[in-house]
């Protein structure tokens, strides 16, 4: 897929050749970002692709935004950047300062709901495993 | 201070630009393939929001070619995750 809009990046896309490996699931659900996103290739989708669950269920990758052809896509706006922001939101509050990201000059999350996108980022995983 | 440093590869010799670059890119081949057979994730059947707010957790990759001397120099450290 190429990006409906160019130069917008999804935090939270797919294992996809030429995106961003952006962070590891750690055990406690919470994700571990990666100082520099490593770009992955064909070899990095076959390797995870040899695991019994999804790569989206063990890491977050970054990704072209594509908009209308995301599900998620409301017309103008990413729905999953709302709902994680909003309830993030509405369970903290403690003051919070967004650390460094490789991505946020370029993130969608961020260009719609700002710091408090950075603040639910680390608790997003793209996928659940359903037959767990 | 919380350890921040979750992993970080780093490759230095004393050798040659080229032999330094092959060496970088096997050793960034091999980390990946690691790197993706990793699965830690619990089952997550509803993320919770509501946990504690967590210290920084950032996992340092960084593959680089350097110029040292003593030969080369591959030096994994893990932790944070």
């Amino acid at each position: 897929l190429k990006a409906a809009d160019p130069g917008v990046t999804c935090p939270s896309s797919t294992c996809t050749p030429g995106n961003l490996l952006l962070g590891i699931v750690r055990p406690n659900g919470h994700v571990a970002a990666l100082r520099n996103p490593i770009p992955i290739d064909k070899a990095f989708v076959d390797k995870a692709s040899e695991v019994r669950r999804a790569a989206e269920m063990r890491f977050r990758f970054a990704g072209p935004c594509v908009t209308t052809a995301c599900q998620h896509w409301t017309g103008a706006r990413c729905e999953v950047s709302d709902a994680v922001t909003r309830t993030v939101t509405a369970t903290s509050e403690q003051p919070f300062e967004p650390r460094p990201c490789a991505i946020r000059s370029s993130c969608r999350w961020w260009s719609q709901n700002g710091a408090a996108a950075c603040r639910a980022c680390s608790f997003v995983v793209h996928s659940r495993d359903i037959s767990d | 201070m919380a350890n921040v440093e979750g992993l970080r590869v780093t490759v230095q010799g004393d050798l040659p630009g080229d032999v330094m670059e092959k060496i970088t890119d096997a050793v960034r081949q091999a980390t990946l393939a690691v790197i993706a057979e990793l699965d830690m994730a619990p089952s997550l059947h509803a993320q919770s929001f509501t946990e504690p707010e967590m210290s920084p957790q950032e996992l340092d990759f960084d593959i680089t070619g350097g110029l040292v001397t003593g030969g080369v120099v591959a030096r994994l450290s893990g932790g944070g995750l």
